[in-house]
C-alpha cells in the first residue's frame, strides 16, 4: 500500500497505524504514550496529524492507513497543538521530567501560562527493591499499566480514580511490593517520563554506553544490553529486537544482577587451615592444584581425578574443562550440572529422534494452534517464556497443563490434567490409545517418517482411558478430550520441565511424549515439536560442548574412531577410551576411594543434588578439593581451597539457550576484585600440567569447538553478533541456523515408536509417609540461590516455605506460617508450612533455594535409569508439629503466585 | 453472595454494585475476595471501584441525598438551598453528617429538570427547591 | 367515574400519589404516563365526549369535590394543543401497547427495513445526529457474530428527560424499536444502559422487559458517570469495566460490545423507529428541514414558565418553543441566556434564538442540539458562574484518559476561578481561548471536544461579564 506522507510517497502495510508507518518510513512522530509494543491507547494528544479529506486532526497512533492516504505530520497548528499539550503536562509537574522539557524545547514553549495553585506532592512508593514510583512525574499515559496487562500479563496495576485525579496504583493499593506485581521491569522500561524509574539508575546515573550480553539465569537466554555509568552497570534494558525476549524480562534478569557487586562474593583464593580461611595468592592456589592432580594422577591414575564443569558457564569454559580432562589429565570423568536436569530428555529423545534438544523455537509459540504444558511452571521458572504463553492464549492458542499442582497458568488452560505425580508415563500412554482407537493419527507422517509403530502399538493397547484413569488420577473423558485436542489442532506444542524428567522413569516419560508427537505428525513443523525448557543458562550448551562423561561434543560416541581422529588432529591427544563417571557415580567412587580429586566448577552439590548426606561424606573423604565459584556456598564447606569466579559480566564467551541458539556474552566491566576468570583458571592449571593451550583470543575456543562439533561447525563470534545468534545445526559457515528441526528427517533417519510401560515412582505414599512431596522453584529465586540470595531479590522472599492444602493444614492442626517437622525415609528437615491451593490434599510443595533447611538431605538416590537424572519430583514424606510450637522466623517473606 | 455474579467474562462493575447494594458500600478490604472470585486481580477491581461516583468505600449516613448541580437546577439557582442544606447538616458536598444521619452527594442531574431545582433522598424526589422546603425534606427522614 | 392520574416520577415529585390515594374508592384511579406539561402537573383527567379534559396543579386537598369543577380540555391547553406529536403519541393516554411496527417488520426481509430507515433520514437523537440507517446498514454487513443492539438510556445531560419519560411512560416502544433493529441487522441480543439516577424508570423497564419476550434484552445499570453516555466508554461500562473512551476507528459499528459488530443508539431514536415502520419512510422525511428530518422532542427547562416536553417538528425556532410553547420567563425574570444541548452546548444571547431547531442550523451558527435539552437562564445568572460550573462539571466527569481534557477542563476551572474572584485579565482570556481550541481540536472524545463551547461562547456574547475587577 502507498500513502504520501509529509509530500512523499512511502510504502505501508496494511492494517497499520500510521505512527508505526510513519516510524517505518523514518518519520519519528511526536508521542508520548505511544509504544511499538504496546496496543494504541490515545491519550497524549501529541501524535495529532492532518489527513486530506478527514475532518479534524486525527491521532497518527490510532488511526490505520488507507491506500492513498494523504498524511501531514508537520504544520503550525499540529506544532501549536502539540506545545499546548505539552504546556498542560508542564503545569502539573513544573520540574517536568527530561523527555517533557526536550520536547517544550522542540515545540517552542517558552513558558508555562497557567497559575499553578497546587503543586503535586505525592508520596513516592519506594516499596520495591529495584525501582521506584514517583506519581508526581506521571501524566497517565497509562504504558505501565498497559505493559502489565499486554506483555507481562500479570494485570498487577491499574489505573485508579479520573479525570485530573487519574493516577496509578498497584494490587489493592497495596504499593507494588505488597501487590502481585512480579518486579518484571516491563512497566519501567515503557514509562516516558521516569516516573517510573530504576533505583540503581537513580543512584548511580544514567548509562554512559551500553553492551549487548545474554543473560545468565534461565536457559531463556534473554538479550540485554547492560548500561554501564562510569565503570559500573546500573541497568539491564531487555533488547527489543531479539527474537529470543522481545524486549521483555523477568525480575531476575532484569534486576536481579546486583550479586556481581555483592560483598559477600570471593574475592581472592582462600585454602583450609584447620578449621580456619586463609587468603592465598593466585600462584599459590594454582601450585596446590597442580601438585594435587599431579599426585593424584601418578599414585591412583587419571581415573581418580574428575571434574565437574558449570552449566552457568560458557561454552568455552565448559569445552576447555572438559578438554583439560581429556587431554591434560587424560581422562573421561567430566561431568555438569545438566546431570540433575534435563538428562533424562535427552535419553529419551535420543531414543525416538536422535536428538537431543528442543525441536522447535520459542517463535513457534506465535504459531502454534496448542500447547501442552507439561511439569513445567514458566510463569515461574521462565517467565518471559511464561508471558509469551499468556499472549499466544490471547491470539487464540488453546492450553493443556499436565501437572499436578493448580500452577497459574492453569487459569488459561482449556484442560488441567492434574496427575498423580510419577504417572507420566501411564497418562502419555493413555493420550496415545485414545488417538489411535478414535482414528486420529497422522498416518501419512506415520509411514513415511517412522518405525516400530507395531511393537509399539503392542504395548500401549491396553493403556484404556479407563485404564490410566485408574494410575494417572485424571477422568477418562479428560485424558479422551486431551487427546482429541492434541491430534486434530493443526499444529500441538508440547513444552515440558522437569515434572517429566526428575523422576525414575523420566526417560521412559519423555519417550511416550515423543511417541505422542509422531503419532499425530506434530514435529518437524512450525508450531509443533518437543521442546524441554532448559533450565540454566547454559545447560544446553555444556552438553552440547561435550562436558560429558559418556560422550564426547555432540553426543558423538567415544569409541568412534573418525571422532577420535578428528580429537587427535585438534588436540594432539588422544581422545581417552574408558567412559568416565557421572556425577552420582563419582560420589560413590569417592566413597570407595577410587575417586581422590575433584575440581568442581560452579555447581553446589553439596545443596543441589539428592542424597545430600552421601555427596557430603563423598566430598570430605577426597585427598583434595578445589572448588571454583561466586560465592562461598555448601561445597565449599567440603573444600580444601576455593577459588573466585568471575560473573558473566565479566567475560567473554557464549550460552547456548532451550532453543538451540548460541548467542555471545560480551564482556562488560573488568573482573573485579582481579579475579582470574575460569577459563583463564583453566589455562593455567593445564599448563601446569604439561598440556597448555594457546588461544589468542577466547573466539578461537569457538572456532575449535566448531571444528569439532558438526551441529555447530558454521558458528563464530562474527556471525553471532551479525544475528541474534544462531540456532543449530549450523553445519556450514554460510548456514543461518536451524529454527524447526527434522523437517525432512531425523537424526536417526527415521523416529522410532519407543514404548515404554508404566512402573510406579520409586516412592508411593505409604501409612508412615503418607504426603507426596513435590520440590521445585519460585520466580524471585534461581535454583540453589547462589545468585538470588546474595541479591536484592532476597527482600521478596527468604525462606523456602512448605506448601500445603488447606484441609491437609486443618487436620494436622496446623497453622498458616507454622514451622513444621518433614521427615523422609532419610532425614528430618523443618520448614514453614503456608496454605496453598496449587497443591491438592495429599501432596506437598517446596523449593530448594535456601541452603540452612538442607532440603535435599530428604532425597534418595533414586534416578532415571538410562540417564541417572534424580527423582526430584516424587518423595513421600509425613509430616508432623513440633513438639514446642516454634514460631514462623521473624519477617517470613514468601509469595504464592496463583 | 459472590457466587451469583460470576460470570465469562467476568463483570467486575455489576458484582461491585450487587456488593454495594448488599452492604450500601464496598469495604476496600473485600477486594480481594472479589478479585479472587471473579479471576481478576485486586487492581482491576479497585480500578473500577475508584472510577464510578456511585460506588462508595466507606459506610454512608442512614439517608444518602443526592443534591442536583444539573444546568437547569443552576438556572433556578439551587445554591440557595444547598447552602441552607449543609447549614443545617453541618456538612458539605461529598460528607456525611456529624450524627451519621445523611450523607450528601451532588449528582448531575435527576431528569426531574422541568420541576427543578431537585434533590433525591434514598428514591424520593424533592422538585421546586426552596431553602425552606429543602430543610423540611430532610425532617421527614429521620 | 374514572381519573386519569400520571405515575410519572415527575408528577410524584409534585404529589400525583398523594392526590391519587385522595380519591374514594368508588373512584377508578388510572396511572398512565405524563403528557410531558409539567407545570400542570398533577394534571388529573378524566373523559369527556369531546375527548379528554383535566384539572392542572391538583392538591390533594382538592381532590373532594374537584369533579364537580368544570375541566379543562386538553385540546385547549396550547402547550399541548400545538405540539406535533408522534413519539410521545400516547403520552398520558392509557392506551395497550400495539406492537404493530413489529409486527410489520417481521413480514420484511432485513434490507428493507434498513431501506426504510435510510430513506427515512433518521439521524440519531443522541447528540451526534448520526444517520441512525447508515450505522445499521454497517453493523448488517459486518463480519462477526454474535451482534448486538445497545440503547444509550443514559441521558447524562443535564436539563434532559425525554428517554426518561419514554422508559416510565411507553418503554415498549423502546424495546419494539430495539427488536426491529435487531431484525434489521441480525442481532441476538439488546442492552439498555440507563443511569442510576433513574430508579423509577428503571422499575418500569424492569418490568417490561420481563414482559417482552421477542427479543432477548438486558437491563445495565450505570454507575454514576457522565461520560459513560459517550458510546465507547458505554461499552465498556456494559462490560464491567472502567468506562474509559475508546479510540475509534474502529467504530461499534463495526467493533463494540466485546468487539463484535453492535447498534448503539439513542432511545428516542429507537422509540421513532415504530412510526417509520407503520408510517412509512416518506412519511418520517416529510416533516422537518432539508437536513433534518421528522420531530424532536425537545425538553424545556430552567427559568421558563411552562417546563416540559415539546415535540415539534425540525424547524421551528428556539423563540417559538420558550415563548409560544414555553409561556416565557417565570414572573419577575429577566432572559439573559439558553443553553441548548446539555452542559457542552454553547450559550446563545437572545438574537439567535431565531436559530431553527435543526442540527446544521445550530451548526452554523456555533451551537448542538445535542439531545434537545433546552435551559434558559435568568439575568441573575453570572456567566462567569456558570461557565466555572460547567468546567468543573467536565472535570468531574473527564475519564482522565487524553490530556487537553484531563488537564485541561482543571486548568480552565481555574482561570474562571480567578476571573470570578476578580483576578483576571484579558491574557486570561486569551489562554482560555488557545486552551479551549486544544481542547476542541485535540480531545479524544466530545467531552473535552465541546467542554470548551460554553466558556468560548459565553465569553464571545457576555464578555462584560468576564471583564470584572474585585
Amino acid at each position: 500500500m502507498i500513502i504520501t506522507l509529509n509530500g512523499r510517497k512511502v510504502e505501508v502495510q496494511p492494517g497499520q497505524t500510521i505512527w508505526n508507518a510513519a516510524r517505518a518510513n523514518g518519520v519519528n512522530i511526536p508521542s508520548l504514550c505511544a509504544s511499538p509494543n504496546l496496543k494504541p491507547y490515545g491519550s497524549c494528544r501529541l501524535c495529532l496529524c492532518e489527513v486530506d479529506g478527514q475532518r479534524g486532526y486525527p491521532a497518527s497512533c490510532t488511526t490505520p492507513v488507507r491506500d492513498g492516504m494523504v498524511v501531514r505530520t508537520d504544520s503550525a497548528k499540529l506544532n501549536q497543538l502539540r506545545r499546548n499539550v505539552i504546556e498542560l503536562y508542564l503545569s502539573e509537574q513544573p520540574e517536568g521530567s527530561l523527555q517533557l522539557r526536550e520536547y517544550a524545547a522542540q515545540f517552542g514553549l517558552q513558558r508555562v501560562r497557567y497559575r499553578q495553585p497546587k503543586k503535586r506532592a505525592y508520596k513516592v512508593d519506594a516499596s520495591n527493591p529495584f525501582f521506584a514510583f514517583d506519581p508526581n512525574k506521571c501524566i497517565a499515559c497509562a504504558r505501565c499499566v498497559r505493559a502489565c496487562d499486554e506483555v507481562q500479563g500479570t494485570f498487577a496495576i491499574s489505573m485508579f480514580g479520573r479525570g485530573f485525579e487519574s493516577s496509578v496504583a498497584a494490587g489493592n493499593d497495596v504499593g507494588f511490593a505488597a501487590s502481585n506485581c512480579v518486579s518484571c521491569g516491563a512497566c519501567v522500561k515503557e514509562c516516558p517520563t521516569d516516573a517510573l524509574f530504576e533505583k540503581a539508575v537513580a543512584e548511580f546515573g544514567k548509562p554512559d554506553y551500553t553492551t549487548r550480553t545474554t543473560c545468565a539465569y534461565c536457559g531463556v537466554g534473554c538479550n540485554f544490553d547492560v548500561g554501564v555509568r562510569a565503570g559500573r552497570i546500573v541497568t539491564m534494558r531487555p533488547v527489543d529486537a531479539s527474537p529470543v525476549n522481545w524486549g521483555h524480562a523477568c525480575v531476575k534478569g532484569r534486576f536481579g544482577w546486583d550479586y556481581v557487586y555483592s560483598e559477600e562474593r570471593l574475592k581472592k583464593p582462600i585454602k583450609r587451615v584447620g578449621d580456619k580461611w586463609v587468603e592465598i595468592a593466585w600462584d599459590e592456589a594454582f601450585t596446590m592444584i597442580i601438585d594435587a592432580f599431579q599426585r593424584a594422577k601418578e599414585k591412583h591414575g587419571p581415573d581418580a581425578v574428575a571434574a565437574v564443569s558449570s552449566s552457568r558457564g560458557t561454552n568455552e569454559e565448559n569445552y576447555l574443562m572438559q578438554k583439560f580432562m581429556r587431554c591434560a589429565v587424560g581422562s573421561n570423568n567430566v561431568d555438569n550440572c545438566a546431570r540433575v536436569c534435563h538428562s533424562a530428555t535427552v535419553s529419551g529423545m535420543m531414543e525416538v529422534f536422535g536428538t537431543w534438544a528442543a525441536t522447535n523455537s520459542l517463535n513457534d509459540l506465535e504459531q502454534t494452534k496448542l500447547l501442552m504444558l507439561i511439569g513445567a511452571n514458566p510463569t515461574e521458572g521462565h517467565p518471559v517464556t511464561g508471558a509469551r504463553i499468556k499472549r499466544a492464549i490471547r491470539r487464540g492458542a488453546k492450553l493443556i497443563v499436565v501437572d499436578p499442582r493448580r500452577i497459574e497458568l492453569c487459569r488459561y488452560a482449556t484442560l488441567h490434567l492434574q496427575l498423580k505425580p510419577g504417572t507420566n508415563v501411564a497418562l502419555f500412554n493413555g493420550l496415545a490409545n485414545v488417538v489411535v482407537t478414535e482414528g486420529l493419527t497422522d498416518k501419512k507422517f506415520i509411514a513415511e517418517r517412522t518405525e516400530n509403530y507395531d511393537a509399539w502399538w503392542e504395548v500401549i493397547r491396553k493403556y484404556t482411558p479407563e485404564h490410566v484413569a485408574g494410575i494417572t488420577g485424571v477422568p477418562a473423558d479428560k485424558i479422551r478430550e486431551a487427546a482429541r485436542l492434541y491430534a486434530t489442532s493443526g499444529a500441538s506444542m508440547c513444552a515440558h520441565g522437569l515434572g517429566m524428567t526428575e523422576h525414575k522413569y523420566g526417560s521412559y516419560g519423555i519417550m511416550a511424549l515423543c511417541n505422542l508427537a509422531i503419532l499425530t505428525g506434530n514435529v518437524g513443523r512450525p508450531g509443533t515439536g518437543i521442546n524441554p525448557l532448559r533450565g540454566q543458562n547454559n545447560v544446553q550448551g555444556s552438553c552440547d560442548v561435550g562436558s560429558m562423561p559418556v560422550y564426547f561434543n555432540a553426543y558423538q560416541k567415544l569409541d568412534d574412531p573418525a571422532v577420535r581422529q578428528k580429537f587427535e588432529v585438534v588436540t594432539g591427544k588422544p581422545l581417552p577410551q574408558k567412559k568416565g563417571w557421572k556425577t552420582p557415580q563419582m560420589w560413590d567412587a569417592a566413597l570407595a576411594g577410587d575417586l581422590r580429586v575433584m575440581w568442581i566448577m560452579g555447581y553446589d552439590v553439596a545443596q543441589t543434588d539428592p542424597n545430600l548426606l552421601k555427596v557430603r561424606a563423598a566430598l570430605d573423604k577426597l585427598d583434595f578439593l578445589v572448588v571454583s565459584d561466586l560465592f562461598f556456598n555448601e561445597t565449599c564447606k567440603h573444600a580444601d581451597l576455593v577459588l573466585p569466579a568471575a560473573s558473566f559480566v565479566e567475560k567473554d564467551g557464549t550460552f547456548t539457550n532451550g532453543e538451540r541458539r548460541v548467542q555471545r556474552v560480551h564482556k562488560v566491566i573488568e573482573p573485579m576484585h582481579g579475579i582470574i576468570p575460569d577459563a583463564e583458571q583453566i589455562f593455567r592449571v593445564s599448563a601446569g600440567l604439561g598440556y597448555p593451550m594457546k588461544y589468542a583470543n577466547i573466539s578461537e575456543v569457538m572456532d575449535e569447538i566448531a571444528k569439532l562439533t558438526p551441529t555447530m561447525a558454521g558458528v563464530a563470534y562474527d556471525k553471532l553478533d551479525d544475528h541474534f545468534g544462531l540456532q543449530w545445526p549450523v553445519p556450514t559457515r554460510e548456514h543461518q541456523g536451524t529454527g524447526i528441526m527434522h523437517t525432512d528427517r531425523f537424526p536417526r533417519g527415521k523416529a522410532k515408536f519407543s514404548p515404554a510401560e508404566y512402573l510406579p515412582p520409586g516412592e508411593v505414599p505409604t501409612d508412615d509417609y503418607p504426603f507426596t512431596l513435590v520440590t521445585g522453584r519460585v520466580l524471585h529465586h534461581y535454583n540453589c540461590g547462589a545468585q538470588t540470595r546474595n541479591s536484592k531479590l532476597i527482600e521478596f522472599v527468604n525462606r523456602d516455605v512448605l506448601e500445603m492444602h488447606a484441609e491437609d493444614a486443618t487436620e494436622l492442626g496446623i497453622a498458616d506460617g507454622e514451622t513444621v517437622n518433614v521427615t523422609s525415609a532419610r532425614a528430618t528437615i523443618q520448614l514453614p508450612c503456608v496454605i496453598s491451593e496449587r497443591v491438592i490434599p495429599g501432596q506437598l510443595f517446596t523449593t530448594f533455594h535456601f541452603p540452612d533447611n538442607d532440603l535435599n538431605t530428604l532425597l534418595s538416590s533414586s534416578a532415571d535409569a538410562l540417564s541417572s537424572c534424580p527423582e526430584y519430583k516424587v518423595l513421600t514424606v509425613r509430616v508432623a508439629k513440633l513438639p514446642a510450637k516454634k514460631r514462623a522466623p521473624a519477617k517470613l517473606r514468601a509469595r504464592v503466585l496463583v | 453472595m459472590l457466587e451469583k455474579c460470576v460470570a465469562s467474562p467476568p463483570n467486575i462493575l455489576a458484582t461491585l454494585q450487587a456488593v454495594q447494594a448488599a452492604f450500601g458500600y464496598v469495604p476496600l478490604d473485600t477486594v480481594p475476595a472479589i478479585a479472587a472470585k471473579l479471576g481478576v486481580t485486586d487492581s482491576d477491581v479497585r480500578g473500577v471501584l475508584s472510577f464510578y461516583h456511585d460506588l462508595r468505600t466507606e459506610k454512608p449516613g442512614k439517608h444518602v441525598i443526592r443534591f442536583c448541580l444539573g444546568d437547569s437546577c443552576r438556572a433556578t439557582h439551587c445554591e440557595n438551598s444547598l447552602a441552607a442544606i449543609e447549614k443545617k447538616l453541618g456538612c458539605e458536598l461529598g460528607e456525611t453528617s456529624p450524627d451519621g444521619k445523611f450523607t450528601l452527594e451532588k449528582v448531575y442531574c435527576l431528569g426531574n429538570c422541568a420541576l427543578s431545582p431537585n434533590m433525591m433522598i434514598g428514591e424520593e424526589i424533592y422538585p421546586r427547591l426552596t431553602p425552606k422546603s429543602a430543610t423540611a425534606a430532610l425532617e421527614k427522614h429521620k | 367515574m374514572k381519573v386519569y392520574i400520571p405515575d410519572d416520577s415527575a408528577a410524584v415529585s409534585v404529589g400525583a400519589n398523594r392526590v391519587a390515594a385522595a380519591f374514594p374508592k368508588d373512584v377508578e384511579v388510572i396511572r398512565t404516563s405524563s403528557r410531558g406539561a409539567f407545570f400542570l402537573e398533577p394534571l388529573v383527567e378524566i373523559d369527556t365526549p369531546n375527548g379528554r379534559a383535566g384539572y392542572c396543579n391538583v392538591k390533594p386537598a382538592d381532590v373532594p369535590g374537584l369533579l364537580k369543577k368544570k375541566p379543562t380540555p386538553i385540546s385547549k391547553i396550547p402547550f399541548l394543543a400545538k405540539q406535533t406529536r408522534f413519539t410521545f403519541a400516547n403520552a398520558g393516554l392509557a392506551k395497550p401497547y400495539d406492537f404493530a411496527a413489529l409486527k410489520k417488520a417481521r413480514g420484511m426481509k432485513p434490507q428493507q427495513i434498513l431501506d426504510e430507515v435510510k430513506k427515512a433520514n433518521l439521524r440519531g437523537r443522541g447528540g451526534a445526529a448520526f444517520p441512525a440507517g447508515v450505522k445499521w446498514q454497517t453493523t448488517a454487513d459486518a463480519r462477526g457474530q454474535p451482534k448486538y443492539i445497545v440503547a444509550n438510556a443514559d441521558e447524562g445531560d443535564a436539563g434532559t428527560y425525554s428517554d426518561r419519560m419514554i422508559m416510565e411512560g411507553e418503554p415498549y416502544r423502546l424495546l419494539e424499536g430495539m427488536a426491529i433493529a435487531g431484525l434489521a441487522v441480525g442481532a441476538s441480543k439488546g442492552y439498555v444502559y440507563i443511569r442510576s439516577e433513574y430508579p423509577a424508570a428503571l422499575k418500569k423497564l424492569r418490568a417490561a422487559v420481563a414482559q417482552f419476550t421477542d427479543f432477548e434484552i438486558e437491563i445495565v445499570l450505570g454507575a454514576g458517570a457522565y461520560i459513560c453516555g459517550e458510546e465507547t466508554a458505554l461499552l465498556e461500562s456494559i462490560e464491567g469495566k472502567r468506562g474509559m473512551v475508546r479510540y475509534k476507528p474502529p467504530f461499534p459499528a463495526v467493533e463494540g460490545l466485546w468487539g463484535k459488530p453492535t447498534v448503539i443508539n439513542n432511545v428516542i431514536t429507537f422509540a421513532t423507529i415504530p412510526d417509520i415502520i407503520t408510517r412509512g419512510a416518506d412519511w418520517h422525511a416529510s416533516l422537518g428541514t432539508a437536513t433534518s428530518k421528522g420531530t424532536m422532542p425537545l425538553q424545556l427547562a430552567g427559568q421558563v414558565k411552562n417546563a416540559g416536553l415539546v415535540e415539534v417538528p425540525f424547524g421551528a425556532t428556539l423563540e417559538e418553543v420558550i415563548y409560544d410553547f414555553g409561556g416565557g420567563m417565570p414572573t419577575g425574570c429577566k432572559f439573559k441566556a439558553v443553553q441548548v444541548g446539555g452542559p457542552l452546548g454553547s450559550i446563545f444571547p437572545k438574537k439567535l434564538l431565531e436559530t431553527p431547531i435543526c442540527f446544521d442550523a445550530f451548526a452554523k451558527v456555533g451551537g448542538i442540539l445535542g439531545h434537545g435539552g433546552i435551559v434558559v437562564y435568568d439575568d441573575q445568572m453570572d456567566m462567569v458562574a456558570l461557565a466555572r460550573h460547567l468546567m468543573e462539571f467536565t472535570a468531574a466527569e473527564s475519564c482522565g484518559k487524553c490530556t487537553p481534557c484531563r488537564v485541561g477542563s482543571t486548568r480552565a476551572r481555574e482561570i474562571l476561578e480567578a476571573i470570578l474572584d476578580g483576578d483576571g485579565s484579558d491574557d486570561d482570556l486569551a489562554l482560555l481561548n488557545e486552551l479551549g481550541d486544544t481542547m476542541k481540536n485535540g480531545s479524544l472524545c466530545a467531552l473535552g471536544g465541546l467542554a470548551p463551547m460554553p466558556v468560548l461562547t459565553a465569553i464571545q456574547y457576555f464578555g462584560k461579564d468576564f471583564r470584572r475587577r474585585k
